[in-house]
């Protein structure tokens, strides 16, 4: 060995040796998974402005021609596809898909109402709330289903609209089948759709989620989709648009401005490197720490009560463009509990994070911030969890309204 | 013709998406092993990112970033592999003695066993950045904008990586200086 070799040269030779090729059974094992597994729709995470300007005519459009073309009713006989479409359409299919499903869904309709077997037609059971009974425990008496036709439905797809009644409640969930798969599938986000994928007397059903080992648990329910809690590193809950010049989607397109929620644990402002543990002794203190930055734009907190624990409620504004540091990582990675992070531009095209000694410093989105501060129950691995909801300053007051119910579902659980 | 293979998968042709898979499985798995340093770990990252890319294959909007996009999903496929298999962790592997296909002669016995030494105490993150870089080839700032990070974490993992691995290698000469003189 000799020290006169380029280090560089070397490093690139050892990545030249190795595999190189992907045994045909891998092939074959993902041919057999992609018949089994239907596309998503697409649905956008991050907010942009490059909505089609004619997406909302189409979608109007698509809003007036839902309609039905297959019904059963276990108790009345009716027979599928016995009622014809409301509106001749050149996109409704009115019996081909119908017919192709209607052995799983009549199987699976049958099934629910039997109260047991009807996993065998979903492709991921344990997704579907309400499976055999309603929220109350009712055991179903009988069901139907139809197709729900639009333009477009989630390429290729088949959207069924199945309804469930225990006497006076009513159960209604959307399921989605491919013609390439002979099973139902299930999303919690009803496909990035405007259809509340499970209501119960009209009523989108609320879904329990559970964060930081359980000891943060919160419901939320349609139009909030949130994220499993090993997903990401925050726990966060996504808001679909609506609003002025946001019309409904029946076809799970294009997603824009999705507005959001975040759960920090043990928040920090500032700092160098993720310590851990708080950053503040309490949430007062982290209060006093945000309203003495002025650039911030904080409001003054207010006494709240969160899962019955004391908490302060106040917003921060930072303005568009203000240069805002976060802790970081020694990796460049924000830190989990930066409490700015959710400001900070990350996506835009041409912004730019530079890091240095556990700081990462970059520009502000001009999103508004409505933060929890709370003190949590002694007992939990944390001592102050953030709410903190995440809006432009034009959907600030409807996105608020819409979190309400999901910050009054917060609870606190010792392990 | 790839773009043509997207079009078509993207509109529930597994045909097309199967021909397509086929197009790019082997850089894939060449990718996935030179992060994992283990096939069957690079197997199992390349299946899910097949399978993850023909579901989501529709949020993708120009076909002519497939592999790109693709190398995306990949990426952060092996994090999850390296993550949850407790048999990276374990490190053993025979350190061919001659060289693979293609392999620089320069590189000896001893600078591989080094280099995958020093690889193995590198994270995931830190050996995709390398891997992207060096195996590819990519500028840093296309490192970044495949695996999805801001170009100055990239410049940083890069950094760090590449000074570990040189340094995995002076130190081997200076341990056949030092055993040279003590001979």
């Amino acid at each position: 060995m000799t020290a006169s070799r380029d280090p560089d040269q070397l490093i690139q030779s050892f990545f030249e040796e190795g595999l190189d090729e992907l045994p045909d059974p891998v092939y074959d094992a993902v041919r057999d998974r992609i018949d089994q597994t239907p596309q998503r729709a697409e649905v956008g995470l991050w907010r942009t402005s490059n909505m089609n300007r004619y997406l909302p005519i189409g979608l109007a459009a698509a809003a007036a021609i839902v309609a039905i073309v297959g019904l059963r009713t276990l108790t009345g006989g009716l027979t599928p596809g016995g009622i014809p479409s409301a509106e001749p359409s050149a996109s409704a299919t009115t019996s081909g898909p119908s017919s192709a499903f209607d052995d799983v869904l009549n199987g699976f309709i049958d099934a629910r109402v039997a109260g047991e077997g009807a996993e065998q037609f979903v492709s991921v059971p344990q997704e579907v709330p309400l499976l055999y009974a309603t929220t109350s425990g009712a055991p179903y008496d009988r069901a139907e289903f139809e197709q729900v036709l639009g333009i477009e439905w989630p390429y290729g797809f088949s959207a069924f609209n199945v309804r469930l009644f225990a006497g006076d409640t009513e159960v209604e969930q959307l399921f989605f089948a491919s013609p390439d798969n002979a099973l139902l599938e299930y999303q919690q986000d009803g496909f990035g759709t405007d259809i509340a994928p499970t209501t119960e007397n009209g009523q989108p059903l609320a879904v329990s989620y559970g964060y930081y080992l359980d000891e943060v648990t919160l419901r939320a329910a349609h139009p909030w989709i949130f994220s499993a809690p090993t997903t990401y590193p925050n726990p966060f809950g996504r808001l679909i648009p609506e609003g002025p010049g946001v019309l409904p989607t029946t076809d799970g397109g294009q997603r824009n401005g999705w507005d959001r929620l975040f759960l920090i644990a043990d928040p920090a402002l500032g700092g160098a490197g993720c310590q851990q543990g708080p950053g503040s002794v309490d949430a007062v203190a982290l209060a006093e720490a945000i309203r003495s930055q002025p650039d911030l734009g904080a409001t003054a907190p207010v006494a709240v009560s969160v899962g019955g624990a004391a908490a302060l409620m106040m917003d921060v504004r930072i303005a568009a463009g203000t240069t805002i540091s976060v802790p970081a990582d020694d990796l460049g990675n924000l830190c989990r509990a930066a409490i700015l992070s959710p400001v900070l531009e990350q996506e835009a095209v041409g912004s730019s994070i530079s890091y240095a000694n556990g700081v990462a410093t970059g520009v502000a989105t001009g999103d508004w911030m409505r933060l929890y501060l709370i003190d949590v129950p002694d007992g939990l691995s944390m001592r102050i969890l953030s709410v903190a909801i995440v809006a432009p300053e034009a959907s600030f007051q409807r996105v608020l309204e819409a979190a309400a119910p999901v910050v009054d579902s917060i609870e606190f659980h010792a392990p | 013709m790839q773009a043509t293979l997207v079009d078509r998968a993207k509109q529930g042709d597994a045909e097309a998406f199967d021909s397509l898979a086929r197009m790019v499985g082997d850089r894939c798995m060449a990718i996935a092993f030179r992060i994992l340093r283990d096939g069957d770990l690079a197997e199992d990252a390349v299946q899910t990112a097949l399978i993850t890319a023909w579901r989501e294959l529709r949020s993708l909007r120009n076909p002519d970033l497939f592999e790109p996009w693709l190398h995306r999903i990949l990426t952060h496929a092996c994090y999850a592999e390296a993550r949850h298999r407790t048999r990276w962790a374990a490190g053993i592997r025979v350190i061919p003695a001659e060289p693979v296909h293609g392999v620089d002669n320069t590189l000896t016995v001893d600078d591989r066993d080094q280099l995958e030494r020093a690889l193995r105490r590198l994270t995931v993150e830190q050996r995709a950045v390398l891997v992207f870089h060096y195996y590819l080839g990519l500028p840093i700032s296309e490192v970044a904008e495949r695996i999805g990070i801001p170009v100055g974490t990239a410049k940083s993992r890069l950094h760090h990586a590449t000074r570990a691995m040189r340094a995995s290698l002076e130190a081997d000469a200076r341990s056949s200086t030092t055993q040279e003189r003590m001979a």
